[in-house]
């Protein structure tokens, strides 16, 4: 019933005058200055829409889907590592160029960000919370449109099941440059728990999503916006999830609500991932690294070897934490460590006879583990 | 099922427009579109929140695979239609035995279940728990509940998660009367979670129940169209209809009627009953071949395709009203239909013709002694002989070791009644006589190459030179009354994907064909490595191009893997021929998967049999098997499949090129 909204070329945002006009022959209402009539022909919309016969007008969603298209972001990284998709999606939260998306590999290099109106721009990781497979980039600009992430508790914004939704990315990266982003229209299907049996799906997310009744997790869509009809936000549209025991897809957003703590947190500075260098590097005598901690890692061939734990020291920190080979180090004290470069860096700014906190993912999960000297 | 809120509902959501609309005199278009989505929302939130209560999740626990490991799969959805805690899910729950089936009702409760009745031909269970106190809020499914019309908006409910929380999609009705009459069809956008929950409508009438289900020849896993926006549910008025034999305990299955009607094109018009199977329901009721159906149950029927719709709804036991055209006549009989139909034994006499007059009689065969050179056959169990076609239907279809009654004019115009009993065409092959066979007497024989625009296999024709201009012949005229080179075979042969040269092939064939006037066309596959299901096609296009360019009986055409040649010479050499070859496979595939193109297909026993999926719809199959057989004689397991869809299976210990198109030559016989 409410079948065209997705389109491939909406006007550019902010000149909504012509799809106005096309509006309202959708509805069979001209310009009228006559407001009772048109109160009293959407008395006759709804009689439609309500009754069985067919509907006489379908009110179109461009308006809601112009509006956030500013605010959504395509994402580029190395490109194309084992075959995965090297492009993703974001949408700014501040206006002085927070950009918030999925955690994927995609941003295992620093990513480029490409604006609605075609800006490129390079990006920092500042934020990464690997629980919520959030990240939070940085880009040098300022006065942006951005979108506002709502708390819990503002019912306005929450949403509910049932409510219908659009989905905006830059799915199977269809878009280019300053071409808008992808538009998909549903509903919220239900809000819930992902099911939690054990390795149902790969991801390292354990809270509640909402489940949307459109296909929008596909390659390139993680990371997109899911709002309202007002363009406020909802969720993040997570990555393509397929449930292991059945096959099935999941299409699905991770709440706003869940994510406005993290992300307020990264805005305000109050948290950040980058790499410490305001702490002096120490002596190596003097400083962690990764033989004072116990842990083996793999052979560092690459210029960019991930910190994959190969082997644990008897009677080391590591042996005495929940360490294990295989492991892959992903923030040090909270600090994200993208290679084993910057895993030895950071240990160098740690004095020998403090403890560290690595988190680390373990096939689907994210566990911290803290070793005490 | 009609909520008595439903205008009150209606009201308020025209006060809330009406509100909204004052609120937006600014010219806003935002906040219109808002409302009129938001009410929607609002309409879905009421209707689920109505029926939820009785909406159930239903879960399979310890369901053994085919490896021995325990699978789990993710909870479907039920609904509770009764207080006793009688709970319909789809056959999701059903399809593989599970040690056990847990249903959490909307309170959180988990209760075990078991399986009281089933519907196989709509995909659902009813299912039994026993709620003890705890209150179940049953919802009830009326059977004066109507369709909506196509393009109303629908609402899929269901339960997900461990949670069980309420989980929604909407979207339109898109069809009804899917599935051969059994489903309507809507673009909610289901996950399997949503089987065996209710589709809605905005008036919030449950319509059907959605189970999983793809079209025919769809796909393998009826789950496989769960995200491209085609869902089937089972209308409720047909499901409160057959509550009562779930109750009972019942399977429901499709129902079967036992008539055949001719003709190649189920689109083509006409409904004319060409055989009856033997005690079926269509012999009870007193049908005939040659009967004209008119009417099935309350449907008009013009061609073979809407008899297929219109006896799809049915199931074994119900009985069907039709209406058949007999002459002049107009009969209205009643049909029981059943669960399975015997498959058919097929018989023949061994007797060839042109048009209806006897051209040759095979010797030792039921024909030989009763009927003579030049009989025109008139008449079989005193119904009239229309066409070569149907009189081979006929026998196809007649019983084993029954005599027939046979009328034929003899010398022109002498009225003969024969009685003769026909042979049942499977078993070990022994070669009737061919002494009387007429040979080709066109010495002209040509090897050309078959091109066909969009097919690339590499294909070669060794074919007798047609006299006249092929242009003006088609196949039509082998069947039916004159014919060009009537006595002409045709054995198609797909090659081993690893024989790329076509043309060298066919010289091993070309003294022989000749010789028994069996045309031949050798077919490569497209890949070096293997053949694919997807050439079916081709092979199909290749051998109708070679049946017009070499004139054949389009009643002798055959299909042979080339291996089966290959394998009697490759004894010696101690070939392993456990892994079967691609082509024999291949050929038994395209045999099977085409309308009666092929009348015989010759294969060894070691095929490993296609994964095609046999069409319930197909029209009556007229193809016999030639397998060699190793020294025990011993079938294949998986050939039990062949003879009960009615295919007859002749054996033989090996064959040579002489053997094979011997057999093929003996299509020509009816």
């Amino acid at each position: 019933m409410f079948h065209e909204i997705s389109r491939q070329r909406p006007a550019p945002s902010r000149q909504p005058s012509a799809l106005r006009a096309e509006d309202h022959n959708l509805c069979g209402i001209p310009q009228a200055k006559n407001y009772g009539l048109i109160q009293s022909l959407w008395i006759i919309a709804f009689w439609f829409l309500m009754s069985p016969t067919i509907t006489l007008a379908q009110p179109s969603l461009a308006a809601s889907s112009n509006q956030v298209q500013d605010r959504v972001v395509k994402i580029y990284g190395a490109g194309g590592v084992g075959g995965l998709d090297a492009y993703q999606s974001g949408f700014i939260v501040s206006p002085t160029g927070h950009v918030a998306t999925a955690w994927s590999s995609v941003l295992d290099v620093d990513p480029i960000v490409i604006l609605g109106d075609g800006r490129r721009f390079e990006s920092k990781i500042v934020g990464f919370e690997p629980e919520l497979e959030l990240a939070v980039l940085k880009i040098d600009a300022a006065d942006l449109p951005f979108f506002e992430v709502p708390k819990s508790s503002d019912q306005e914004s929450k949403g509910r099941w049932g409510d219908p939704v659009l989905a905006v990315s830059n799915l199977f990266n269809i878009a280019t440059g300053n071409e808008p982003a992808s538009v998909l229209q549903g509903r919220i299907a239900a809000r819930s728990q992902l099911d939690a049996r054990r390795g149902t799906f790969q991801t390292a997310y354990r809270g509640e999503v909402w489940l949307v009744d459109l296909v929008a997790n596909n390659p390139g869509a993680a990371g997109g916006a899911l709002v309202d009809l007002r363009g406020n936000l909802i969720g993040m549209l997570g990555k393509e999830l397929r449930d292991r025991k059945t096959g099935v897809w999941l299409n699905y957003a991770i709440p706003a609500d869940v994510l406005r703590g993290p992300i307020g947190d990264i805005i305000a500075g109050r948290k950040t991932v980058l790499p410490s260098t305001d702490e002096p590097l120490l002596a190596r005598d003097d400083s962690h690294s990764p033989g004072s901690l116990g842990t083996g890692l793999i052979p560092d061939v690459l210029e960019l070897t991930p910190v994959y734990i190969d082997t644990i020291t008897p009677n080391s920190p590591a042996s005495r934490s929940e360490l294990r080979p295989d492991d892959l180090v992903l923030l040090v004290n909270g600090r994200r460590v993208a290679h084993q470069r910057d895993f030895r860096d950071q240990l160098r700014r740690i004095d020998r006879r403090d403890n560290v906190i690595l988190t680390i993912q373990r096939e689907n999960e994210i566990l911290e583990a803290d070793l005490r000297p | 099922m009609m909520f008595p809120t439903t205008n009150a509902a209606r009201v308020s959501l025209v006060a809330l427009s009406l509100l909204i609309s004052q609120s937006t005199t600014s010219g806003e278009e935002l906040p219109r579109s808002i409302a009129y989505q938001q009410a929607v929302a609002e309409r879905i939130r009421e209707i689920a929140d109505r029926v939820l209560p009785s909406i159930v999740s239903v879960e399979t626990i310890g369901v053994l695979q085919s490896d021995g490991e325990v699978r789990q799969d993710a909870p479907t959805t039920g609904i509770v239609i009764d207080v006793s805690g009688l709970v319909l899910a789809s056959s999701w729950v059903s399809r593989s035995e599970a040690a056990s089936i847990i249903v959490t009702t909307a309170g959180g409760q988990r209760f075990p279940a078991k399986i009281v009745g089933r519907d196989e031909h709509r995909e659902l269970v009813l299912l039994k728990i026993d709620p003890k106190d705890a209150p179940v809020q049953p919802l009830e499914l009326s059977g004066a509940t109507v369709t909506p019309p196509i393009g109303s908006t629908m609402v899929a409910i269901g339960r997900y998660g461990e949670a069980n929380v309420p989980i929604i999609s909407s979207g339109v009705l898109s069809a009804v009367d899917r599935l051969d009459g059994t489903a309507i069809q809507s673009d909610v956008r289901i996950s399997p979670t949503f089987y065996g929950g209710p589709l809605l409508d905005l008036n919030g009438n449950v319509c059907g129940i959605l189970i999983p289900a793809v079209g025919e020849n769809g796909a393998d896993d009826p789950t496989a169209w769960y995200d491209s926006g085609i869902a089937f549910a089972v209308p409720t008025d047909v499901i409160a209809a057959k509550i009562e034999r779930l109750k009972n305990g019942e399977t429901i299955r499709a129902g079967l009627m036992g008539l055949v009607v001719g003709g190649s094109d189920p689109y083509a018009p006409g409904t004319t009953i060409s055989t009856i199977r033997k005690r079926s329901p269509a012999d009870r009721a007193g049908l005939q071949s040659g009967d004209e159906l008119v009417r099935v149950a309350d449907r008009k029927v013009r061609r073979r395709q809407e008899i297929k719709l219109a006896l799809g709804r049915f199931d074994a036991g119900d009985e069907v009203e039709l209406e058949v055209r007999r002459g002049d006549e107009i009969k209205i009989v009643s049909a029981t239909l059943v669960e399975t139909i015997e498959p058919l034994r097929p018989q023949a006499i061994g007797v060839r013709l042109d048009g209806l007059k006897v051209t040759a009689v095979l010797k030792n065969s039921p024909a030989d002694g009763v009927v003579e050179i030049g009989d025109e056959l008139k008449r079989l169990d005193d119904v009239d002989i229309e066409d070569a076609a149907s009189l081979r239907q006929r026998l196809w279809a007649s019983d084993p070791d029954t005599p027939l009654k046979l009328n034929v004019l003899r010398s022109g115009d002498k009225k003969e009644e024969l009685s003769i009993t026909p042979q049942a065409i499977g078993g070990k092959w022994t070669q009737w006589s061919f002494d009387t066979l007429a040979v080709s007497n066109s010495d002209h024989w040509n090897a050309s190459e078959l091109r066909l625009p969009d097919v690339v296999n590499s294909a070669w024709l060794w074919s007798p030179a047609v006299a006249t201009d092929p242009k003006t012949e088609s196949t039509d005229d082998a069947v039916g009354g004159t014919m060009v080179n009537s006595s002409t075979s045709l054995l198609v042969i797909l090659l081993p994907p690893s024989q790329r040269d076509v043309q060298a092939k066919l010289e091993a064939w070309k003294d022989e064909a000749k010789f028994q006037n069996v045309a031949i066309c050798l077919i490569a596959s497209e890949e070096d490595q293997k053949w694919q299901l997807s050439e079916i096609d081709a092979v199909s296009k290749l051998t109708t191009a070679a049946i017009k360019q070499s004139a054949a009986d389009v009643n002798a055409v055959s299909l042979a893997s080339a291996s089966i040649i290959e394998m009697a010479k490759q004894v010696d050499n101690k070939r392993s021929t456990d892994d079967g070859n691609p082509a024999d496979s291949m050929a038994l595939a395209v045999s099977l998967s085409t309308d009666n193109l092929f009348q015989g297909v010759a294969i060894p026993d070691s095929t490993q049999p296609p994964a095609i999926r046999l069409r319930r719809d197909a029209p009556m199959r007229l193809l016999r098997i030639l397998m060699t057989t190793s020294t025990d004689d011993d079938l294949p397991p998986w050939s039990e499949t062949l003879t009960r869809i009615g295919c007859p299976i002749q054996t033989i210990g090996a064959v040579d090129r002489e053997d094979l198109l011997t057999w093929c030559r003996s299509l020509l016989f009816l």
